[in-house]
């Protein structure tokens, strides 16, 4: 499964590597099955992402892909118009690119309320 | 264009020097005789300021466990660099005050401000850097240059603002045209005449193109992304309609991963409101 997002890691996961903190210690290591206290620390250190494990038949809930909010029409042409001078092709520009649409759509209340 | 950034800053006395009593502060943290406790005396002298950086101390920007009741404890807990940084923001956010608003909607003005110091603050808290309220500042005053424009070229400053609408061009783009310069070099000869550490003219001059800088190329990147991210949070707006092109080596020079971004931007939301409230109380509510 790879590195997902600290808040894409659900209890019950199980770490396919060590996660560390900035200077290198330890927090948990390897094979360990993540609980809710240790999402809070590795929040508390400043962790941003881990790697979870493929196995499958650990009972741990599968991760569904985070599901965007979908844009309507218009919150989609707002977002493109206010991005309009950025590269939406770098990482870093699509991930705010998400991030600013689930905003827009949070803040009109929803999509239902959106249009 | 005749006009040179300097030239609009000759015999504009109201924010020519800082605050005197920032400097008092400066002097005594730069005196290697003064105590901790010497400080305290000197902040303690200004009851405004002390009561605004005692509200800050005690807001979600720390969230400190137990109250800290006075300037000296706050000395000790924050630390000195520290609170004269955010002694700094706080003094500059209440020096424009008579600014004519009919340009800029001032609280919109530092919404935007406060959001890209938090965003910055918190880029620099992720990769580990130390003294993170510089950042902050630094964020805090990145388009400080567009308060002098707007007060001092209105016509121009509204001819670049309304071209900037119409013709859907980032705006720091179009001052180029219209002004001849940009409120990056406006606000760089501001901070220049206020004798700030070197890297605040440079970060404020290059934010919108952090390859300029050449001395401080990753604060001057830090603020260029969390200059992006308070766009992207739409809290407010200093006259930028776009969001502001991501330079890539400024990114890759931070050294984040994309994973960054939605907890920065959750923290800053977090901070946002209760921070602006207490830096700026008067005006902004």
């Amino acid at each position: 499964m790879g590195s997902l997002n600290l808040d894409d890691i659900q209890p019950g996961m199980t770490l396919a590597d060590d996660v560390k903190d900035k200077s290198g210690r330890i927090l948990l290591t390897a094979g360990q099955k993540v609980t809710d206290k240790h999402l809070k620390i590795f929040k508390m250190w400043g962790i941003l992402e881990a790697d979870i494990t493929d196995n499958k038949d650990d009972g741990a809930p599968k991760v569904e892909p985070e599901i965007d909010p979908l844009p309507n029409g218009e919150v989609q042409k707002e977002a493109d118009e206010f991005f309009r001078h950025t590269d939406l092709d770098h990482p870093a520009v699509k991930e705010m690119y998400r991030l600013c649409i689930a905003r827009i759509v949070r803040k009109s209340g929803g999509v239902a309320h959106a249009d | 264009m005749l006009t040179k950034p300097q030239d609009l800053l000759t015999g504009y006395v109201e924010v020519s020097s800082l605050p005197i009593m920032y400097s008092r502060i400066n002097e005594a943290i730069n005196n290697p005789r003064m105590s901790m406790n010497d400080i305290s005396k000197v902040i303690s002298e200004d009851s405004g300021l002390s009561a605004r950086l005692l509200r800050i101390v005690n807001s979600a920007f720390y969230g400190f466990p137990t109250k800290v009741e006075t300037i000296s404890r706050a000395v000790t807990i924050v630390g000195t660099q520290q609170l004269r940084a955010l002694a700094l923001a706080t003094s500059v956010m209440n020096m424009f005050r008579g600014i004519p608003q009919d340009l800029v909607n001032m609280e919109s003005f530092w919404k935007h401000s406060v959001a890209c110091g938090l965003a910055a603050r918190c880029l620099a808290t992720c990769r580990g850097d130390s003294n993170t309220e510089q950042y902050f500042t630094l964020g805090v005053l990145h388009d400080i240059g567009r308060l002098i424009l707007y007060s001092k070229l209105p016509d121009l400053a509204r001819q670049a603002l309304v071209r900037s609408r119409t013709e859907g061009e980032l705006l720091f783009v179009v001052e180029r045209e219209v002004i001849g310069f940009d409120h990056g070099a406006m606000g760089a000869a501001l901070v220049q005449g206020w004798k700030l550490p070197a890297s605040f003219e440079e970060v404020v001059a290059f934010h919108n193109n952090p390859g300029g800088a050449k001395r401080y190329p990753l604060e001057t990147a830090i603020v260029h992304v969390a200059d992006i991210i308070a766009h992207v949070m739409r809290l407010g707006t200093t006259g930028e309609r776009f969001v502001p092109p991501l330079y890539r080596k400024a990114w890759d020079l931070i050294g984040l991963p994309e994973s960054v971004l939605a907890p920065t931007i959750d923290q800053v939301g977090i901070q946002f409101s209760e921070t602006i409230h207490h830096m700026f109380p008067d005006s902004v509510k």
